[in-house]
Order: C-alpha cells, then structure tokens, then sequence
C-alpha cells in the first residue's frame, strides 16, 4: 500500500489537472476546480464577504492544517504541471535551501492584495500563470515558460522557495497534524528519499524531514526500502523550543513589510488608474477601478462567454472587460456565465435578475442616421425603445441596460453605446 | 495602603465616576432666544428648519465638529426642526444628524426624513428603508415623513408601489407623526396627488424668483384650496439668491440699503400665509447665526417689499441665467459622471460677470471626466431634474460659449 501513496496521488492530480485545463479552455467545464484555489478565494473573502468563500476557504486552511501543504501536489496546476516536466526530465535531485526571502516575498505580494491590488500578484501567483498562460496571455506563457526551465535546472524550488502561495502554507504545514517523518530506529541512512525528493527538504544523514518546504508528494514514501517514512501523527519528541535570533528578527521585520505592503496596496489601488477610460465592463464589476484592482487576468470568463465578447488585457485596459466588435456584439440578456465563472469576485457573483438590472453601458441614437426600421425595438430585451409622439424612435434611458442588442439589429449603424463610469442599478 | 493614599483614590475614583456619567447626560438647551414659531396641528413648529442637504463638508465627509456647533446654536434659538433624506449628501446626511441629535432629548427636537421613491422596486422596501432610516437617525419615530420628490418620472412609481398605503399604515403605528410629500413636478401631477391621501403637509419649492418660472405660485394655489399647510424648501433656490449680480444687488441696496439677499428671500418666503417653516440648507454656523437673527425678530414683509422682490426676480431672468440650484439629483442619474451643477454654476457667473477669461480658468480646474464635452446626452439627469431643466442641450450650450472662451 505505500508504496502505491505515491501513484494515487498523482492519478488524482492528474485527473483534476486535466479536468482543470480542459475547463480553462472552456471545453468543458464537470469540476469549478479554480474555485479552490488559494489566491482568488481570499480575494472572494476579503472583497465580497461571500459567506461560500469564506466557508471553503476555512474548510482550505483546516484541510492544510491536518494534512500539511497536500494542496501544492493535487491542486495546484503549477505543482502538477512541473512534476509532469520533472516526470520527463528524471534528474536527480538536490538538496534545497529553505531561504527567508520568501517570507518577504510573500509580505509584499499578500499585502498589496489585502490592501485591494491584484497588480503584483497577478504575475506571480501559481494558479493565475498557469491559467493566464494557457489561455495564451504573453506575461502567462513567459512565466511558464521560465518555471519551466527553473523546474529542470533546480526541480520545485519555485514552490519553496518564491511562491507566495507555498510559502504560506508552508508556514500552516509546520505546525499541521498529520507530518513526513521518518522512523530513526528504521531508517537505514541510505539517502535514496534525498535524492528523489523534488523539494530537496529532506536530509537523510541526520533523518529529518522540513515539513515547512515539503509538498507531500510522498515520492520517498514510495522509494524507501526499509519502508522507514511515514506520513502521519509524528510521535511527540521532547524538543524545548527557543527561537533563534535570527528567526525573530526576520519575522519581525516580514511583519514590518506586511504592513507596508497593506499601506502601499490601499494607495496603489486609489491611485493607479483614473477614470478617463472608456471601457465597458462585464456586469457585477462596478467600474475600471475595481476591476483593474481585482482581476486576476485568468480569462476564466472569456472562456465562459457564449457571446466571446470579453477580452483579454490589452493596451486599452490592463484587465478583462468587453469589445461589443468582438462575437456576437451583444451581452446576452439570460445569462451570467462570467460571473458564475469569475474565481476571484472581481466579477461579483450576481444573480439573473440581478444582471438584468445592472446597466453596463449606455446606448445613444442618432436620429439623423436612424431611418426608422424599427430592428431595434423589436429586440431589445428591456423594452426600452419606444417611438415618441413625432415618430421618432428613442431610446428610455432609465430602463437601458447597455447590452448591446439593439446596436446589432440597427441596419443603418444609428446606435453608440457609451461606456459609463460606474455599473448602476436600473 | 496609608490613609492618605486611599482617600486620594477614592476621590479620583469617584470624580472619574462622575465625569464618565456626566458624558452620558442629555444636552441641556440653554435658550439665548428664539425663533418665531407657528402653530402646525398640536406642536410649534419654528419658521426656520434647518436643511440637511448641504451640511458643512471637511473633504468628502461632513464636518461633525462645525455640524455640532450649529445643531447647538440652533437647539439654544429654538430653531429645533431638523429635515433629512435618504440621498443627502452622497447619504451620509442622516447617520450624521442621527449622531449628533442623539445628545438631545427626542421631544426637544422634529426630525422630518423622506422615503426615497427611485429606491423602491416593491411594497416591502418602504418598509424596509424606513427601518434604515430609523437606524441612521438613531430615533423610533420621525415627526415629518414624506414621499420624496414626486415628479414627472417617479409619478408613476410612487403610485405602483403603494407607498401612500405602506406609510399610512406607519402612521397608524405611531412611526410617523405628519405625513405629507415633497414635490417637484408640474401642477397638472400636483392636482392628482393631493387627492391621493389626507395630506398633512406639503413640500413645495417656493420663491420670488420660481413664482413664476417653474409656476410655484400654481402649486401652492393647488396645495392652499385643498387646506394642506406648505413647508418651504429652497427658499434661496440652493444660494443663487444669496449671490445675486450686480444689477440685482443694486436694486435691492436701492430699495432697502439694510436688507442682505439673504434675508430678504428668507422673509419673503416666510411671509406666505399658509407655510408652517422655511427650509434653508446652511453650511456653516455664519450663515445659520444669519438665518435665525432674521427670524428672531421677523416681520412679515410689506406690499412694496413684495414688489421689489418681483423687479428683482425680473432682473435675473433677464440675465440668461441657468435654474439651477445644485441640489446634485443629476449627478445622481449621470453615468458618465458630470459635474453638472459645478458647470452651470460658472457658466452663471459668466453670465452675470461676462469675464471668458474666467469662464476658461475655472473650467480648466475641472477634471477631464467631468467636463461638459463627455455628455452623451441620454438625457437620465433630464428626468431627476426638479427644476426641468434640458440638461444636455444646456451643457451643449457651455460647451460651445467654453470654446469660444478659449479662443477669444
């Protein structure tokens, strides 16, 4: 049986990779797996005090809590997208350092975020590379790439050393119930766990695991000979705890950055984009400002969109929004697939309803180009092209939702949408 | 411990005790004097309400320690009416008076508030918005409740929720004291909805200057046959009479060389006979020390004061003007966020001083999203406006005197 740990779990991480990728490419869609993913969900809890965030991410802290950083070899895409590249590769491994540059690491990009700005976070965390990567963004495919070529030179030590993510965990993993350990009275010091383990964190000589850096991918589970490793409730050792100095001074001064980085992310997000551009957003993102504070970038929704009017970030708009030139040119009236889709509340999660009473843009007509066909009321699903009392057709700008509908319809290119500052109700 | 010592203890003790409780006690209202008073059903009401909808600002939020101030001073004249909604001040005017009401005792103070029309999809948020409001003011019942802003647009929603029904029902529970509505719509919508309900007040628009341009002397005809009482609101329509041109200043100072503008539209409003209180929506304690010097020894005005209120009135239609009183409904409704009222506030001055150099200065301050140039004339602020005003066609208007400005 434990010798099979090792080839379960990767089955599992297979099969939820796969399912994972072939939703990211909107093929189809069985398991909201990127709703579990650390990044995006403490986002969700932090902005949208969405009650179902906060319930799995709690359930996500705990399950790390019991079972260690599991999370880094089933769940991340990352994680299973370079153990696949180390799968290929088969070199042998090294041991790693455990450095405290991460922590710091962490501070910055998990403070920027609680302050309210995706803006760094956004190219690093493992989750949001990989699927901005995927969906063929550039920033996406050249951090892939790089972890790529990093992952056959030094296996996973982007994962113990620079992921913010990981490093978290990691600090969870430390004090979490089940642990790697291995039985001193079995072990035979052969080193062959050190030198197949891929996060370099174990040292055979003096028999010890770091919990902290090990991504439970019970590889030396599977290698032992003497069945020595085990992943458990470790039996309790007498070891008196003193903090070095050295491990004082850096969590006191990560601490220091962490508060920085919260202050500088509450000033980035006021400051970083005014509102002069005129961009349309999907609905439920309130305006530019949020968005371009909240997304992500992992282009979940562009793959939802039946309409494929949502873009990438481009030039414009460093962040998902709509081109009605772009699919069907229309916001679909029965539908909240972005929304449903959107991990990190960025989009928040409307209702129906709700969507079809949030105005996203404003449609104007030129009554000078419009020839009076009449397309445009016959479509447009809030009613709100009438034909006033000279026969003239005009649009009732308090019901208009901006959909984009009756542009479509107009044979005579009579209609504009306008992009509006900020999402309102109708 | 030696005696001494726990002696002194015991003293700081309870003197800390003391102070502590001292902080929870109710203002007591030292009166300095007082403001003429009319009598309204079974209380008396002071002539002059103080207006929450333009409350002294510290940045984006509402200064509390000049609001404290003026809520003291005007307590000390008793001038106790307070008037609040749900949208003033980007809504923050109701928490605010809730907080500093809450030192004084509720019967030493009306509190009136207004039910949100736009607000309401369906019967259960009257209610629930009323809830709100009651929080946020931080008191059980309001003495003054009304319908806010019945208009040309907001006529049809007030009558498909139901909010007469909901609110009398209020009434009937002791929530609300008077009810009555606030109005900005035509007479012909006016005739209607005073059938509606067995009105105990109305809240009309009156002053010498919309007498005429928005037919508030037909409103208040219309609200006097059915016996309803009037509560004045934008006495001063939102300052433009406080700031009157040049040529309308002189006339004035020719006739009545004490009078400020100020107190003399203040006291003409006042003089109708049917009106309960003056609202006036002061933003510093100058003004409120102003406003309540002119209504502790208030007289009613006189016919030749009357006439010159008309020769006045006159004067500033002819100067081109904008109506607007920057009460903000626009900027409620625009989506692309245009500062409406600041616009056709320097367009006014650029009319009364004829200065394009200034006209081009002050526009420049302006930020980009703001400026007239990114209407896209939708015509939503059209429908909120109070005063009907042609909103996009105005800003096209500044648009193109702007440009000139520029190039001149």
């Amino acid at each position: 049986m434990k010798e099979k740990l090792f080839i379960i779990r990767l089955s599992i991480a297979l099969i939820i990779f796969i399912t994972g990728l072939i939703g990211i490419l909107g093929i189809f869609y069985p398991l909201p797996i990127f709703n579990i993913q650390f990044t995006p969900l403490y986002q969700r809890v932090i902005i949208d005090f969405s009650i179902i965030a906060l319930v799995l991410f709690t359930l996500f802290i705990i399950f790390t809590l019991l079972f260690g950083r599991i999370y880094c070899s089933l769940l991340c895409p990352m994680g299973i997208y370079q153990e696949i590249i180390t799968l290929i590769t088969k070199r042998d491994n090294e041991k790693q350092p455990n450095r405290a540059v991460k922590y710091f690491i962490s501070a910055i990009l998990f403070g920027v975020l609680t302050g309210g700005s995706t803006l760094l976070i956004k190219y690093i965390d493992p989750y949001t590379i990989f699927s901005s990567g995927i969906t063929l963004t550039i920033t996406g495919i050249i951090t892939i790439v790089l972890i790529g070529i990093l992952t056959i030179f030094k296996n996973r030590f982007f994962c113990t050393n620079i992921c913010p993510v990981g490093c978290i965990l990691g600090l969870i993993s430390k004090i979490s119930l089940f642990k790697m350990y291995i039985d001193k009275n079995e072990c035979l010091s052969c080193s062959m766990c050190e030198r197949n383990c891929p996060s370099g964190c174990i040292e055979s000589d003096e028999q010890i695991i770091d919990n902290e850096t090990c991504i439970k991918c019970f590889k030396c589970i599977s290698n032992c000979p003497k069945e020595a490793i085990h992943y458990g409730i470790k039996p309790k050792e007498k070891i008196k705890y003193s903090p070095k100095r050295r491990e004082l001074i850096t969590t006191a001064s990560a601490l220091i950055v962490l508060g920085i980085a919260i202050k500088s992310g509450i000033e980035l997000g006021k400051n970083i984009i005014k509102k002069t551009k005129e961009i349309i957003l999907p609905p439920g993102s309130v305006d530019t400002e949020r968005m371009y504070n909240k997304c992500l970038n992992c282009n979940l929704c562009i793959k939802a969109c039946p309409n494929k009017i949502l873009v990438k970030s481009n030039k414009e708009f460093e962040a998902v929004h709509i081109d009605y030139s772009k699919g069907e040119n229309y916001c679909k009236y029965d539908c909240i697939e972005c929304s449903k889709a959107c991990p990190s509340g960025a989009i928040k999660k409307i209702t129906l309803e709700e969507k079809q009473r949030t105005r996203i843009a404003m449609a104007v007509i030129d009554s000078e180009k419009c020839q009076n066909c009449r397309e445009c009321i016959n479509n447009c699903p809030v009613k709100a092209i009438n034909i006033n009392e000279k026969g003239q057709i005009i649009i009732n700008s308090s019901n208009c939702i901006g959909c984009g509908t009756c542009k479509k319809y107009c044979n005579n290119n009579a209609i504009e949408i306008f992009a509006i500052n900020e999402q309102q109700r109708v | 411990m030696k005696r001494r010592e726990f002696i002194l203890s015991s003293l700081l003790a309870a003197g800390g005790t003391m102070i502590l409780s001292g902080c929870n006690k109710k203002n007591i209202i030292k009166s300095e004097g007082e403001v003429v008073k009319r009598k309204f059903k079974d209380i008396n009401v002071p002539l002059l309400g103080f207006g929450c909808m333009r409350l002294p600002m510290d940045g984006k939020n509402i200064d509390m320690i000049e609001l404290e101030k003026m809520t003291e001073y005007a307590m000390m004249h008793g001038a106790n009416y307070f008037d609040t909604a749900y949208m003033y001040v980007d809504e923050m005017s109701e928490t605010a008076i809730g907080k500093v009401l809450k030192k004084y005792d509720r019967n030493s103070f009306i509190l009136a508030d207004k039910s949100p029309i736009y607000k309401m999809n369906s019967r259960e948020d009257v209610r629930k918005i009323f809830d709100e409001q009651r929080k946020k003011c931080q008191v059980d019942y309001f003495d003054f409740y009304m319908c806010h802003n019945i208009n040309l647009n907001t006529v049809d929603q007030y009558k498909n929720v139901k909010m007469v029904e909901e609110l009398d029902k209020l009434k009937q529970e002791g929530k609300i004291k008077y009810f009555g509505f606030s109005f900005h719509g035509t007479p012909e919508i006016l005739k209607d909805v005073v059938n509606d309900y067995d009105w105990d007040f109305a809240q009309l628009q009156v002053n010498y200057l919309d007498w005429d341009v928005v037919k508030a002397h037909e409103q208040y005809n219309i609200v006097q046959e059915k016996g309803i009482p009037v509560i004045v609101m934008e006495p001063l329509r939102g300052g433009g009479l406080v700031n009157l041109s040049e040529k309308a200043m002189a006339k004035l100072k020719e006739s009545y060389p004490k009078s400020t503008p100020a107190e003399f539209g203040l006291r003409w409003a006042a003089s109708q006979n049917n009106v309960i209180t003056v609202l006036s929506g002061m933003s510093n304690l100058q003004q409120m020390k102003d406003n309540i010097a002119t209504f502790e020894n208030f007289q009613l005005m006189n016919d030749d004061e009357i006439k010159t209120a008309d020769e006045i009135a006159k004067i500033i239609q002819s100067q081109g003007e904008i109506n607007c009183t920057a009460c903000k409904y626009c900027m409620e409704v625009c989506p692309k966020g245009i500062n409406i009222p600041a616009i056709f506030s320097l367009y006014n001055q650029y009319k009364v001083t004829k200065s394009a150099f200034h006209l081009k200065i002050y526009y420049e301050t302006l930020s980009e999203t703001e400026k007239a140039d990114k209407c896209i004339k939708c015509g939503l602020c059209t429908k909120n406006c109070p005063q009907n005003l042609q909103i996009p066609e105005l800003l096209a208007t500044v648009e193109k005197e702007y440009e000139k400005a520029k190039q001149g």
